[in-house]
């Protein structure tokens, strides 16, 4: 059975969360701050005691399907005694009635507990504020879309990653070309000298990331790498307070494909990098990757994230919440490229006529 | 018409000097190099004919085995080039001043236009270098009468043009459709190709969000220990691509007489 974590001020009683700002545990009513260690011991007292339960009587509503509750759990915050609904891989969430943050700490115990966890060090302003510069520095983005967005729903989540290490020994074959170019009064001539190169070498690899949620989008969790691991610390669940946060519903040996081929294309990069002599091209045309000594982590990443829809399109926005590295797509706005492009044509097709014409060219 | 008889008598001088592989009846081209049989040469001389005697322009055509050794051999007369050879010809052979001549001399596959008075002023170093252009591939694949014929319809469009006042010249080009696809196309393929990709580029911008292909960043530092490498040749292949022709005239004016040279 899961339970619900709130942590309370030892100074006032209201709820306390996690400051990315001060890297401290931080009471957002009388303003004190505690270390997250000093919470480790309330986790344990914590995880004796039963979770409250509320049954209600009455003939509202109907019978769920079989099957229909299947994913879904229903907590009860312990501030307001209110109603929380969530699914089964909800680790972390905050009350929709007293906005108090609640860890469910049943989700994250056992084989599912984290090794990991690295803090926030961006605050929600901050990934406001970068959203709000993100959007309007795109110029092309429809004007709607820029009045529209709902910046106030951004939300910060702890995402579950699968971190691999691997020493790893690579051989590739590659095709290299020259080229040489000369003309006498007939002809001009092209020649293409192709070369077999061939490396052979070994590499560590320590910490690639695999996102483990099928919530998140596999690109939009790659594209706001790198994360530093530096800043990792030993998981607790006091840093989840006030974000929310999820478990992995991707195993760890579903996830390995996706690092084996992000080491296979690494090495073949590496190796090449090796090659001095300036060839026209390089090609790899073969390559044998072998991963020794494997070994998978499982930790918590922190992501500001905001999903909003826009003419029927869901758009997704996410911030690393350590490095502050924002990115998302933007729909583009069709009328004002057309414009762009008609004036760039007829503006350059101008000068050029006339540069043209001035040098006697056209 | 009187005008008319005394080209016809200066040409019948010429013709009989050129004696015999000169057709009696030809009056504009002097086919001495026997370039076009008899019917050829007919229709080459009636389209001559024509633009002469619409404009009162000698149009003309020269064709000489040597232009040297048969200026030398008529006329005692040495020209180190084509050139002097049409002037000659445009200066003091013909009578009627205002003419142009296309002359061809086999030895040295060598063409030569030259115009004088009005015809200098019809035909300027811009437009003898056109109808060159525009003649010699077809001297080149020896197709004469072709280049002759095309040469007689080009005369007839240059003094037209220079008879309703302005002739063509660099600041006023003759346009073909090609040339106005050239002169419009190219400024308008190069707007549309750089809107492209300006567009494009701005397009990629908007979709940032992409699969990351490989693990760089999490590459340990120092950890890359090359084992083996070796770098061997396998093959060379050599292509090779016929350079453009250019005729490579030469256009040379002084005074009220202009001529243009060049190969074929």
């Amino acid at each position: 059975m899961a339970e619900i974590f709130e942590y309370k001020c030892p100074c006032c009683g209201g709820a306390i969360s996690f400051d990315a700002g001060a890297q401290k545990m931080k009471c957002p009513y009388c303003d004190s701050e505690f270390d997250p260690q000093a919470f480790i011991n309330q986790d344990e007292r914590l995880k004796g005691q039963a979770p409250d339960e509320f049954n209600w009587g009455g003939s509202a509503g109907q019978e769920w399907d079989e099957g229909e509750t299947a994913n879904m759990n229903v907590f009860v915050c312990k501030s307001c005694a209110g109603e929380i609904v969530c699914d089964e891989n909800t680790a972390a969430t905050e009350c929709p009635y007293c906005g108090n943050p609640v860890v469910l700490s049943g989700r994250l115990s056992g084989m599912l507990k984290p090794d990991y966890v690295i803090p926030f060090r961006h605050d929600k302003n901050s990934a406001k504020e970068t959203l709000k510069k993100y959007v309007n520095s795109k110029k092309f983005a429809p004007g709607a879309f820029k009045s529209e967005n709902k910046l106030e729903e951004i939300k910060g989540i702890y995402v579950p990653f699968w971190l691999f290490d691997s020493d790893t020994d690579a051989a590739v074959n590659y095709v290299a070309t020259t080229v040489h170019t000369w003309s006498d009064s007939e002809y001009n001539y092209t020649e293409t000298s192709f070369f077999d190169v061939f490396r052979e070498g070994s590499m560590s690899f320590a910490n690639i990331p695999v996102d483990g949620s099928t919530q998140m989008p596999d690109d939009l969790m790659e594209s706001i790498e790198p994360f530093d691991f530096g800043g990792a610390v030993d998981f607790q669940t006091a840093y989840l307070a006030g974000y929310l946060a999820d478990k992995y519903d991707v195993t760890m040996e579903d996830s390995i494909d996706r690092a084996n081929n992000r080491v296979k294309s690494s090495a073949e990069d590496v190796l090449r990098s090796t090659i001095d002599f300036p060839y026209a091209t390089v090609t790899p045309k073969s390559s044998s990757i072998q991963v020794n000594n494997g070994k998978a982590k499982y930790a918590l990443y922190p992501v500001w994230l905001l999903n909003t829809d826009y003419r029927g399109t869901k758009y997704s926005f996410a911030m690393n919440g350590q490095t502050g590295k924002f990115t998302g797509n933007l729909p583009v706005s069709g009328a004002k490229l057309a414009a762009l492009f008609g004036g760039l044509t007829v503006g350059i097709g101008a000068i050029v006529y006339v540069v043209g014409t001035l040098l006697g060219l056209l | 018409m009187k005008k008319v008889l005394s080209i016809a008598c200066v040409i019948l001088i010429i013709a009989a000097l050129l004696m015999p592989v000169v057709s009696a009846d030809s009056k504009y081209i002097i086919d001495s190099a026997s370039l076009l049989n008899d019917s050829e040469t007919a229709e080459v001389d009636d389209a001559l004919a024509g633009v002469s005697g619409k404009y009162g322009i000698d149009v003309m055509v020269f064709t000489l085995s040597d232009y040297q050794q048969f200026f030398e051999e008529n006329y005692n007369e040495n020209f180190s080039t084509i050139d002097d050879a049409a002037e000659f010809v445009c200066k003091d052979l013909l009578q009627n001043p205002d003419n142009v001549i296309l002359m061809i001399s086999m030895s040295g596959r060598d063409w030569c236009i030259a115009s004088n008075e009005k015809g200098h002023d019809a035909f300027t170093a811009y437009g003898r270098e056109y109808i060159g252009d525009a003649i010699n591939d077809d001297l080149h694949d020896g197709d004469y009468k072709k280049a002759f014929i095309k040469f007689a319809n080009l005369a007839d469009d240059f003094i037209a043009e220079y008879e309703k006042g302005t002739p063509y010249d660099t600041n006023h080009k003759k346009m073909t459709m090609t040339d106005y696809l050239f002169r419009f196309g190219i400024p308008l393929g190069a707007g549309l190709i750089i809107s492209l990709i300006v567009v494009i580029a701005i397009r990629s911008k908007y979709k940032p969000v992409r699969l990351k292909a490989e693990a760089n960043d999490y590459l340990i530092q120092g950890s890359l220990q090359v084992h083996q490498a070796y770098d061997r040749f396998i093959y060379t292949s050599v292509s090779r691509t016929r350079k453009a022709k250019s005729s490579s005239s030469s256009s040379h004016d002084s005074g009220s007489f202009g001529s243009t040279s060049g190969k074929f």
